[in-house]
């Protein structure tokens, strides 16, 4: 039996040119994007063997040339709080996100050193220990590095980066990408760990990439500048090998060529926060864990995080929610990670700890109480806000209100003890993803001039009167950044700079990069 | 039946003006109700082979041969997978794919590249 023809009607001469114009552009483009993403990793290999360059060699001092070529265009000078008392000088680094810093792993490296060259050397003290802490998800970048990012990078400048922070098809556009350019690994850690979640394969793929791009890379600078570093990302845990085959399978191309290949050991991905020291006290351990003195894995998790890339949650209890919530000991400081939405994390109101309270019971509920009950004495509060900071929230309070929860109520709330909060956000836009926020340092007792984030001057009509305590300038906050819309009170007005800063807005990605530092007294630790 | 009695037989196949306004209403409503609105609409029109947006727009989804209604069967073929492999096809080349998918409709059986994975086209309901 025949089947009928298709419906059709001829087009008209305007749809007859409009299909031709599109037959020779149209194809031709799409042609040369697909086609770039198959030799890119070739071609970067070859560029390696040509140039000489090595991912893996150790990178040096950028020159001030360098520098100029990667500063972040509202990059602005360091400030904080100096006490000839301290003994511990701990800078909060305002990163701005930023694509075309993983360019490959020479700009990734150039990039990081220059925030330490020109927002940390310059206001170090001499003969004192210096801890630089860097946002939460400061790896999310590199995930884009080199040739496999490459269609990433360019939807990022592209009219495609961004459909609305409520719907983020941008985002979803290019992890499809990612997920494409990681195939490969994805395959092959598929067959070997089994099924693994689809929301999270392509953090396990990037296994290779984090290492070199994170763990490698900070552990380094560590070292080199003999400071102790923090930075959060999410990634597998890992082993080093040198096996021929894996190294051809899971070495990031742009890396090659390379002998050594860095090779998730299991398929669960966590928040996971490390802290490097700048002296070596593991020797067996795999290239970027040779200095690590901690990692903590994030507990419990945002419902972004969870739901939308499927990460795994840290311990929740027993032992191993202690040892998380703990620390190492640092210039007389328990020092303690709390990767943003953990430090929130208390289990009972401000002020209002109830009788046989056990705080560490379940992390996901009172991840800080736990926290303070292993003896922590500075909190690191690794943050990225992914939101705009002058808006309402889905409780209807407002942002910058709610913040103070946690970087303000863990140096004033008399329940806990802990004696400093350090809290780097996070700015940029992602794609659809807006990162936004003020960085501070508090301290617990100190009555310096009364500060505070943008509009928090009172309690809203919209806002729960939880709040109410968090309201006002507060004489705890040793350093903070500016905002990078503006200041004042008028909530309107700060909502529409946010408006404007985020993807589409007039202002769009004018993020104020900078740092605050703090010298951290023994004195005002833990109160009796 | 040769190009040009075909031609006359056709119904009124939607212009690709019509087609892309129908899209943008689409696109709107799936923003404006944050999805959930949009999806939950789209399984009833579903029902009479069309979106939503054709709704509003006076347009439906035929078989591109027979020019009947479609199933659900074949409306899911359409929505869940052509679309997406539209989206997929546009995230693997900065975006241009996305235009390609859609351009498509600028052709004599008016098929967007999710038609013609479903084989249905559109049609102008008067």
């Amino acid at each position: 039996m025949n089947r009928p023809p298709k419906l059709r009607r001829r087009l008209s001469v305007t749809g007859r040119l409009c299909r031709g114009v599109g037959w020779v552009t149209l194809v031709p483009l799409m042609v040369f994007a697909v086609g770039l993403q198959f030799v890119g990793a070739p071609a970067a290999m070859v560029g390696n063997l040509v140039t000489g360059e090595r991912a893996d060699q150790r990178a040096g001092t950028p020159s001030a040339r360098e520098c100029d070529e990667v500063r972040s265009p509202r990059q602005e000078p360091t400030s904080g709080h100096v006490d000839p008392d301290g003994t511990l000088r701990v800078f909060a680094i305002q990163y701005t996100l930023d694509f075309s810093d993983v360019v490959d792993y020479a700009t990734w490296r150039t990039t990081v050193r220059c925030l330490m060259e020109e927002l940390v050397q310059p206001y170090r003290r001499p003969g004192q220990p210096t801890m630089v802490v860097f946002p939460e998800d400061m790896g999310l970048p590199t995930i884009a590095m080199g040739t496999r990012g490459w269609s990433a990078r360019q939807q990022a400048r592209s009219f495609a980066r961004s459909a609305s922070e409520a719907v983020p098809l941008g985002l979803a556009g290019a992890l499809g990408q990612l997920n494409l350019a990681y195939a490969p690994q994805v395959a092959a850690y598929q067959a070997r760990l089994g099924p693994i979640d689809p929301r999270k394969q392509v953090f396990v793929a990037a296994t290779d990439t984090f290492v070199r791009a994170v763990n490698i890379t900070f552990s380094e600078i560590a070292r080199d500048y003999g400071v102790y570093v923090v930075v959060s990302n999410n990634q597998a845990a890992y082993r080093q090998t040198s096996n021929p085959a894996e190294v051809a399978v899971f070495a990031d191309p742009q890396a090659q060529p390379t002998d050594t290949a860095y090779v998730a050991t299991s398929q669960r991905v966590t928040n996971t926060t490390f802290l490097w020291g700048p002296d070596v006290v593991n020797r067996s351990a795999p290239d970027g864990n040779q200095n690590l003195l901690f990692a903590n894995e994030k507990v419990p998790l945002t419902p972004l995080e969870k739901d939308l890339i499927g990460l795994d949650e840290g311990p929740r209890s027993g032992p191993a929610a202690e040892a998380n919530a703990g620390g190492p000991e640092i210039a007389g400081f328990k020092v303690g990670l709390a990767t943003s939405y953990p430090a929130f994390a208390y289990g009972y109101p401000f002020g209002e700890r109830p009788a046989g309270f056990e705080p560490c019971a379940d992390t996901a509920v009172s991840f800080a109480a736990c926290q303070d009950a292993q003896g922590v004495t500075v909190q690191i509060q690794a943050d990225a806000n992914p939101g705009r900071w002058a808006t309402t929230t889905l409780d209807g309070n407002w942002q910058p209100l709610e913040w103070m929860s946690s970087v303000w109520r863990s140096v004033a709330d008399p329940t806990v003890g802990f004696a400093y909060n350090v809290t780097p956000m996070m700015n940029g836009n992602l794609l659809d993803l807006v990162f936004d926020g003020q960085t501070s340092i508090t301290g617990r007792g100190f009555s310096g001039r009364p500060q505070m984030f943008v509009g928090n001057d009172r309690l809203g009509a919209a806002d729960s009167e939880d709040l109410a305590v968090y309201a006002g300038a507060k004489q705890e906050f040793l350093a903070m950044t500016p905002w990078s819309g503006g200041s004042g009170n008028d909530r309107a007005r700060l909502e529409r700079e946010a408006t404007a800063l985020a993807p589409r807005g007039v202002r769009e990605g004018e993020y104020t990069q900078t740092a605050v530092f703090a010298d951290l007294v023994p004195k005002t630790q833990r109160l009796p | 039946m040769s190009l040009a009695e075909a031609d006359r037989a056709a119904p009124l196949l939607a212009q690709p003006t019509r087609r892309l306004a129908g899209f943008v209403v689409d696109v709107g409503l799936f923003v404006v109700t944050l999805a959930v609105g949009w999806i939950v609409w789209s399984v009833f029109e579903a029902r009479v082979s069309r979106t939503p947006g054709m709704r509003i727009t006076g347009q439906r989804i035929v078989d591109v041969r027979t020019g009947e209604v479609v199933d659900g069967r074949r409306m899911a073929r359409r929505q869940l997978l052509g679309i997406p492999l539209a989206l997929l096809l546009g995230a693997v080349t900065c975006g241009v794919g996305w235009l390609f998918s859609g351009w498509l409709v600028v052709s004599p059986s008016r098929q967007a590249l999710w038609d013609r994975v479903a084989g249905t086209t559109v049609v102008e309901v008067l």
